[in-house]
């Protein structure tokens, strides 16, 4: 459908008999990152374990850069809700896990570069456990982004943290989007998050089996706010995504 | 930025502060407690010897009590490694192939309620006084305990390390080998020193019935010959070889896990 795209074609998808998904269609042009956002339960992180290649479809079908996903392995560049280091490795050493056992130089600088993207230049050598939740959340960041040079996957990435550091969040996911495009989903609940995060928010309907409703695009002027600062486009944009979330089908 | 570096380091229950000392303070008390007692011979020495009469129980036997000692030690830590390699094995094979779950899991959900105990006549019979039966006994005991530990320790590793090794496509041996075995080997260790009591336990049975040579055979002898210091002096050794084994085990485990223990800021 689109060169470079992430796309989902009438994707379903059941628990046993239990429906979670269905019909979901919507193709992520490249460059772009989308939003997904539902109330608890519609099947965000359903969706995303699918896109991730974890779930097979029950039917539909999912294709990257215009070929069929085929499992796991495709989309590597994910970060979860829940930690996800790697409690025995270094910093330096989570970075490096996906890649083969002797990366090649320019990975192992590109990983150099990437820890101090996000403000962990200093901690290469240091345990996961020493690093404060916002850190942790930074480093599994530039993992996602070594390990997958154009694909993202972000399940709620900020639903553990405290409010001030999810907006340093934020503003650090911002920077590195400048600075490395990619490709993906992002799912959250929070309608303000979706909308400074990303370029269009698609809602899940929150009647069951879950499928998407409406799209909002964001504009240009919202994503020329800092994270601090408000408009009116922004508060109108929300209150229009969380009265799609509210209708029931 | 700053680095976290206040890693915890007290456990949930709190510092230790001044009180390290007090174990061995608390096992010294007791000690001259006993001797208080024994002396003042309110009990009868039969049922309660002086620490005095323990040690020299300990000349009196002479060089052979090392052979005992020797003997209980090898049974013990040979059975113990076996049935821990064996059981570790069995627990990987389950939780890596469905089939060998379904196929296996009867088996050891039908077995592991049975006292392992009970099996000691039967080796007997089997075996005879031969070295091997009270070492395969041992196996068979404690790779019980393994098994169901390791399944149980693969099932609690965290579903994000979990998720993220299947998101990278790892081959599954891959994923087992460098994934979800670092990731269970925390979880392991108290099944593993409720192990090492069962090879304790099973040894020290084993002996009781059917040995030439052990502690268990020592203390089964002093029951007959009524020389209680001898009893009493095989209770301790057997003690110290048993906390000597787990010390070494807890050490062995702490060394390989001691990310998850920093972690936990049971590391002082």
């Amino acid at each position: 459908m689109n060169s470079g795209g992430l796309c989902l074609e009438d994707v379903s998808f059941s628990y046993g008999t239990q429906a979670v998904l269905q019909s979901v269609t919507l193709c992520v042009p490249k460059g772009e990152i989308w939003a997904l956002v539902g109330r608890s339960g519609t099947g965000k992180t359903t969706l995303l374990n699918t896109v991730a290649g974890l779930f097979t479809p029950s039917s539909g079908k999912i294709t990257v850069a215009g070929r069929p996903l085929g499992g796991a392995g495709r989309i590597r560049g994910v970060v979860f809700q829940e930690d996800s280091l790697l409690g025995w490795l270094s910093a330096m050493d989570n970075m490096l896990f996906p890649l083969d056992h002797n990366p090649p130089a320019a990975l192992r600088a590109k990983a150099e570069s990437l820890l101090s993207a996000v403000g962990l230049e200093g901690a290469r050598r240091t345990m996961p456990q020493e690093l404060s939740t916002g850190m942790r959340k930074r480093l599994e960041f530039a993992r996602a982004l070594l390990a997958d040079q154009e694909y993202m996957l972000a399940d709620e990435p900020f639903g553990t943290v405290d409010a001030l550091t999810r907006r340093d969040l934020w503003e650090l996911w911002i920077d590195l989007r400048k600075a490395e495009p990619r490709t993906g989903l992002l799912s959250t609940h929070d309608p303000e998050e979706a909308v400074r995060l990303c370029d269009v928010v698609a809602v899940l309907r929150s009647a069951a089996p879950s499928s998407i409703g409406r799209l909002f695009t964001v504009p240009d002027a919202v994503h020329q706010l800092s994270v601090t600062e408000h408009s009116e486009e922004l508060s109108k944009i929300k209150e229009d995504i969380l009265n799609a979330l509210a209708e029931r089908s | 930025m700053t680095l976290s570096k206040d890693v915890p380091q007290q456990g949930v229950l709190g510092s230790s502060g001044g009180w390290t000392m007090v174990p061995t303070l608390t096992v010294c008390a007791l000690l001259i407690l006993w001797g208080l007692v024994a002396r003042t011979g309110i009990i009868n020495p039969l049922l309660l010897p002086s620490p005095l009469s323990v040690v020299l129980a300990a000349r009196d036997i002479g060089p052979t009590l090392g052979y005992h000692l020797a003997a209980t030690v090898f049974r013990i830590v040979s059975g113990f490694v076996l049935g821990g390699v064996l059981g570790t094995g069995i627990g990987l094979s389950m939780q890596y192939s469905r089939k060998v779950f379904i196929l296996l899991d009867g088996i050891v959900e039908t077995s592991r309620p049975l006292p392992a105990v009970a099996l000691v006549p039967f080796f007997l019979l089997v075996f005879g006084f031969a070295e091997i039966g009270k070492i395969l006994l041992v196996t068979v005991g404690t790779s019980l305990v393994v098994v169901v530990a390791t399944v149980e320790a693969i099932e609690r590793v965290p579903a994000g390390v979990l998720r993220w090794g299947l998101v990278l496509g790892l081959p599954r041996p891959k994923l087992f080998r460098r994934v979800i075995l670092p990731a269970a080997i925390p979880e392991l260790r108290a099944g593993f020193r409720v192990a090492l009591a069962v090879a304790v336990t099973l040894v020290i049975v084993s002996e009781f019935m059917g040995a030439t040579y052990g502690l268990g055979y020592l203390i089964n002898v002093a029951k007959v010959t009524l020389t209680t210091p001898t009893l009493v002096l095989s209770v301790i050794l057997l003690g110290w070889v048993s906390w000597g084994l787990d010390q070494i085990l807890r050490g062995m485990f702490d060394r390989a896990s001691a990310w998850d223990l920093r972690a936990r800021g049971a590391l002082r």
